[in-house]
């Protein structure tokens, strides 16, 4: 890994992280209890489109840990369910960015990976309470994940281009 | 440098893959919601299920209004049954989430409180 390449991932974590923490501070507005923007992973996108899948996750990764010990959740629940939808959510939208082809947008792909990250959180939380009770709110999330996932996808997609146009005149 | 969040695909053609996975999403979930809908409409008599981690601690039957308290792994959770329906009206759980979901009234529908492993729903007839 180049020098360039590890400090460009560290910026990119320390942002995404950034994000992380400041989320828990900004108040949505109330649709769906739980619900969440999920700013840090516009951050991931962003890694996913102009980087690549490995980088993307790592970045997720170090994210989730790092967020879970700065906001004191480490270990906890929501630690696992933050956790589990950063893997998952990154390794389907890089997937499909990959089958795809370009007949997928970035917001299409961040729609993707923002029902695969509610999906999953669904799935997690319905194994630790060992009930099945939780599904009830599938359709819900189902449509939440519509919005966020176009924001996230439309503010990843500009930011690749300035980062794309920064990192040239750094380089 | 033509970028793909544009709307466009690398050789230049509208991406229409989007709008069939957002067609795709909403199908899904509104007939999931009408599967709900339906499933919970039938209007038998309806009971009022609290289980904590695995145990049921509450079976009873929905006309037995009041406040109902239980315990789980970090303490006594309160909910509170009243005509309007079921609903959370106090936890220990840190982010308050199972008392933001509100209300409920029909059968298939919960109130989850996962760091307490608290589970509220309404059944229809005694399980």
């Amino acid at each position: 890994m180049s020098t360039f390449k590890l400090v460009y991932l560290a910026v990119l974590t320390s942002l995404a992280l950034g994000l992380h923490a400041f989320e828990a501070y900004l108040p949505v507005p109330y649709l769906f209890p739980g619900a969440k923007l999920g700013l840090a992973n516009i951050v991931a996108l962003y890694t996913l489109a102009s980087i690549g899948l490995s980088e993307a996750l790592l970045v997720n990764v170090l994210r989730s840990v790092l967020g879970g010990m700065v906001s004191g959740t480490f270990l906890n629940i929501g630690f696992f369910l933050s956790f589990s939808g950063a893997v998952t959510s990154i390794l389907v939208m890089g997937l499909l960015q990959k089958a795809a082809r370009g007949a997928l947008s970035l917001m299409g792909v961040s729609i993707a990976g923002a029902v695969t990250h509610n999906v999953t959180q669904l799935l997690v939380a319905s194994l630790i309470l060992r009930h099945a009770g939780l599904f009830f709110y599938l359709p819900y999330l189902l449509f939440f994940a519509i919005p966020t996932g176009m924001f996230v996808g439309f503010v990843a997609g500009k930011l690749k281009d300035i980062g794309a146009r920064l990192v040239n005149s750094l380089t | 440098m033509r970028s793909d969040w544009e709307g466009r695909s690398r050789a230049g053609r509208p991406v229409t893959l989007d709008a069939v996975l957002i067609f795709l999403l909403l199908s899904v979930a509104a007939s999931l919601l009408l599967v709900q809908k339906l499933a919970s409409s039938s209007g038998t008599s309806q009971f009022l299920v609290v289980e904590c981690g695995t145990a049921q601690v509450y079976n009873t039957p929905w006309d037995d209004k009041g406040v109902y308290t239980f315990s789980g792994p970090l303490g006594e959770s309160r909910l509170e049954l009243t005509e309007a329906g079921a609903r959370m009206v106090s936890s220990p759980c840190p982010d308050k989430i199972c008392i933001e979901m509100g209300i409920i009234d029909r059968p298939g529908q919960a109130v989850v409180c996962i760091p307490n492993r608290i589970v509220i729903r309404v059944s229809r007839g005694r399980e």
